[in-house]
């Protein structure tokens, strides 16, 4: 779905059914789900979609989101007096930098590798997640990492919780009618 | 041999011509008296003189001198001396003969030389085929001719650019010789090392003209392997100069926010001059240039810095893709799958046309797809108003991508995305009416609308996923109500996932209704009416141009994922278990996936860790423990 390509029909056939099978196996597997309007998209929304234009990747918010990442990054180098004027200098500097687009700018695309050619299939490779070690951060880093995760375990286990209570609660007065 | 006075018998005969001191006794003792002409033939006769002949020869005294009338003791010595000297003469006489012969000889050719006219003609030098043919036939190839084949080969070889050499076989094969370069490694070994410094003393010796070789032994003068290498490196690779026009090279600094101080730096570290770069005038130059532009003007408005043509840009940047070949066509499919030909161009409607038409055109027309978004974030926060051309190869690259503004708010409710997108509403409404022209030719511009669904909703006047008629696509009602009963019974709900398809899909025609409205849709209006609706939107799009924000599905979803699992261990085992399986769940994402939910957006997985661990296989990674209880 978030592969900026376009895709063939046996594989829009394919991302129908998968996307609906799935929605229908989760609630009926798990009835307490509700479905919500991003995963009803998901089932019938985003295979309509990629039936019309081919693809989803393609115009997707993925641009969207990668600008916020640029702006925070490089907020700094055009600063001005005034916020409004730092961002006036930051949308000059990215109207000029259209020019260097890839249609201003043409190179030669470089093939990419063949489909599981850059897996890592040797144990010893620096590519694997054991290899890789671990990122060197400090103690103060990691504590702030542990309150964070529990504290985010706290929150999806109150909610989780309280829709399994939710459920359970109706389905017992249902029971009792 | 002649000794002369310094002869033996010559100074036994002066001691007795001395003792007698009168002549008498010289016909008996003593050698007689030679004469003055005698004592210089007995001289000269052992040197050769080219003016003695044989005819001119006079017969001496000695010649007719008798030993047999020598009757002492004394005059035997002399008689000895007469056979000496008579060997001398007959030796002379043979040598005066051989050389009246050679004489001779040379006088004959000498005359020969002066009477035979030489021939004047100088045969010509052989042609190339002829010299070719020689060489084949190995006519040349001897001890002589070896250095000068040499020499031959090496000055068509070696010059800086030759031609390339081709030998052409009997049988008609042409082999052609191609120079290829061949780098230098950095790092070599201790014998290739000597043999490059071998090589450079080679050239000390040949560029100084002397024998410098002790020089470099007393570490006079320096022979550097590296500069060896660098001059043969940038013989072999000369750097080309770059054809990138001052406007693209600053395109490229802004791209990577480089400052003109840091690109100066980097323009006399490498050489840019050389290479093409521009200075620093031509670049502030174009800078004013592309400045002055309507596509690149930015104006600052109340709500933050917006271009001042968005229509502009977007010709801009098609005219560079037509221009570079590097235009896509995006064809729309059927309800089979198979791309709709585009056969017809665009024509621009009338003014009394809706606009909403435009922006959907028929899928016969030749169109280009233009995607427009907004969504807020960053930090400091801020509302970022992005367009995108999808006909070309890499659409969500930064530099690819119109960066049309940005507000710096925390806010991006109706009201404020309303004055922000204000100021782009009409060119948006004049692009989609008016099209563009790509190669020569009207296109109609399909208009995608882009985004979070929070900020998809307020751009259309939606009263977001909490409202009745939640989705942006159709009428289907989130949840099964009393109070909206008939809404269910008519457009069915969300939770219906048995459906083949939403019954009622969301039409443009309502929103240009809703838009319409001069106060906006009323409160009070029914919800059947309404539809969720609650502002004029601000884009009056076909609804299934909007984007199914295929990113926020994958966020949402995957801790949707996360938390069922959690809610299954509390529905199996009961809650302690479940919270355990949770914490558990929480460090296992920590310590081995390292991804670190946001403490914001109900705790999703975004972030560069998030990105780089996420898409590594699933089975890479190991599975939390089951739950115990």
């Amino acid at each position: 779905m978030n592969r900026a390509a376009e895709v063939h029909a046996s594989g829009a056939r394919e991302f129908r059914a998968n996307a609906q099978l799935f929605a229908r196996h989760l609630k009926r597997s798990f009835p307490w789900v509700n479905i919500s309007p991003k995963l009803y998209i998901l089932m019938y929304h985003a295979p309509d979609f990629l039936d019309l234009f081919g693809s989803i990747g393609l115009y997707g918010e993925q641009s969207i989101e990668a600008w916020h990442g640029f702006f925070t990054q490089n907020a700094a180098k055009y600063a001005a007096e005034t916020e409004v004027g730092a961002c006036a200098n930051f949308v000059r500097a990215l109207a000029v930098a259209r020019e260097a687009s890839d249609a201003n700018f043409s190179t030669d695309a470089r093939t990419p590798a063949a489909e599981g050619e850059r897996t890592a299939k040797k144990t010893g490779d620096w590519r694997r997640r054991e290899n890789k070690g671990g990122p060197v951060e400090c103690e103060s880093t990691r504590e702030k990492a542990i309150q964070d995760e529990r504290k985010w375990a706290q929150n999806v286990f109150e909610e989780g919780g309280r829709a399994v209570e939710v459920f359970l609660t109706r389905l017992a007065a249902r029971v009792d009618r | 041999m002649p000794l002369g006075r310094f002869d033996r018998c010559y100074c036994r005969a002066s001691r007795a011509k001395r003792a007698s001191s009168d002549a008498t006794s010289h016909l008996g003792c003593g050698a007689p008296p030679a004469s003055a002409a005698q004592r210089s033939d007995s001289q000269k006769s052992p040197e050769p003189d080219d003016q003695w002949t044989a005819a001119n020869a006079r017969p001496s005294a000695v010649e007719n001198f008798n030993t047999s009338d020598l009757g002492c003791g004394a005059c035997l010595s002399a008689q000895a001396r007469i056979e000496q000297l008579r060997s001398s003469l007959g030796g002379a006489t043979r040598w005066a003969l051989r050389a009246q012969r050679a004489a001779g000889d040379l006088r004959i050719r000498l005359l020969t030389a002066l009477t035979t006219t030489p021939s004047r003609s100088i045969p010509p030098p052989p042609s190339c085929p002829e010299f070719l043919e020689a060489l084949r036939r190995c006519a040349l190839r001897n001890d002589q001719n070896g250095p000068a084949l040499q020499a031959i080969a090496a000055t068509i070889l070696l010059p800086g650019s030759p031609p390339e050499p081709r030998l052409k076989w009997d049988n008609g094969v042409e082999c052609v010789y191609v120079r290829q370069r061949a780098t230098t490694k950095p790092v070599v070994g201790r014998s290739q090392r000597y043999k490059r410094l071998a090589s450079g003393l080679k050239s000390l010796i040949r560029a100084v003209g002397a024998d410098s070789r002790d020089a470099v032994r007393a570490g006079a003068v320096t022979v550097s392997t590296a500069d060896v290498r660098r001059l043969r490196i940038r013989q072999l690779s000369e750097p080309s100069a770059t054809s990138l026009s001052p406007e693209q090279q600053l395109g490229l600094i802004a791209a990577y926010g480089i400052s003109f101080t840091g690109f100066k730096g980097i323009l006399r570290g490498i050489g840019g001059f050389r290479l093409g770069l521009s200075s620093l005038p031509v670049l502030r130059t174009a800078r004013q240039r592309l400045a002055g532009l309507p596509a690149k003007k930015v104006a600052v408005m109340g709500s933050g810095a917006h271009l001042v043509s968005l229509k502009g840009a977007v010709q801009e940047n098609l005219d560079a893709l037509w221009a570079s070949g590097s235009f896509v066509e995006k064809l729309l499919r059927d309800s089979h799958l198979v791309p709709i030909a585009q056969t017809h161009s665009y024509e621009v409607p009338s003014i009394d046309a809706g606009s909403i038409a435009a922006a959907s055109p028929p899928q016969t027309v030749k169109d280009i797809h233009v995607t427009l978004g907004v969504d807020k974030g960053g930090t400091p926060a801020s509302v970022k108003i992005v367009a995108g051309l999808v006909n070309q190869r890499r659409p969500h690259r930064l530099r690819n991508t119109i960066f049309v503004g940005v507000c710096p708010s925390h806010r991006d409710d109706y009201d404020a995305l309303s004055s922000m997108l204000g100021e782009h509403l009409d060119q948006v409404a004049q692009l989609v009416r008016e099209g563009v022209v790509v190669g020569g030719e009207r296109r109609a511009v399909r208009l995608i609308m882009s985004g979070d669904y929070e900020a998809l909703c307020t751009v259309h006047g939606h009263k977001g996923q909490n409202a009745t008629m939640a989705c942006l696509m159709c009428y289907c009602t989130r949840s099964p109500s009393r109070t909206q009963a008939a809404l269910d019974g008519i457009y069915g709900t969300m939770q219906d996932v048995d459906a083949p398809a939403p019954a009622h899909a969301r039409t443009s025609a309502h929103l240009v209704s809703m838009a319409a409205r001069a106060g906006g849709p009323a409160n009070d209006q029914l919800q059947a009416a309404l539809r969720s609706i609650a502002r004029p939107p601000l884009f009056s799009v076909d609804p299934r141009q909007i984007v199914p924000i295929p990113w926020h599905i994958l966020l949402g979803i995957t801790l949707r994922l996360l938390r069922l699992a959690i809610e299954l261990v509390i529905s199996c085992r009961g809650r302690p278990v479940g919270s355990a399986f949770a914490f558990e769940v929480a460090e296992t994402l920590r310590r081995v996936v390292r991804g670190r939910p946001a403490p914001y957006h109900g705790g999703v997985f975004i972030g560069r860790d998030c990105h780089a661990n996420f898409s590594t296989k699933r089975r890479d990674l190991p599975r939390p423990s089951q739950p115990r209880g």
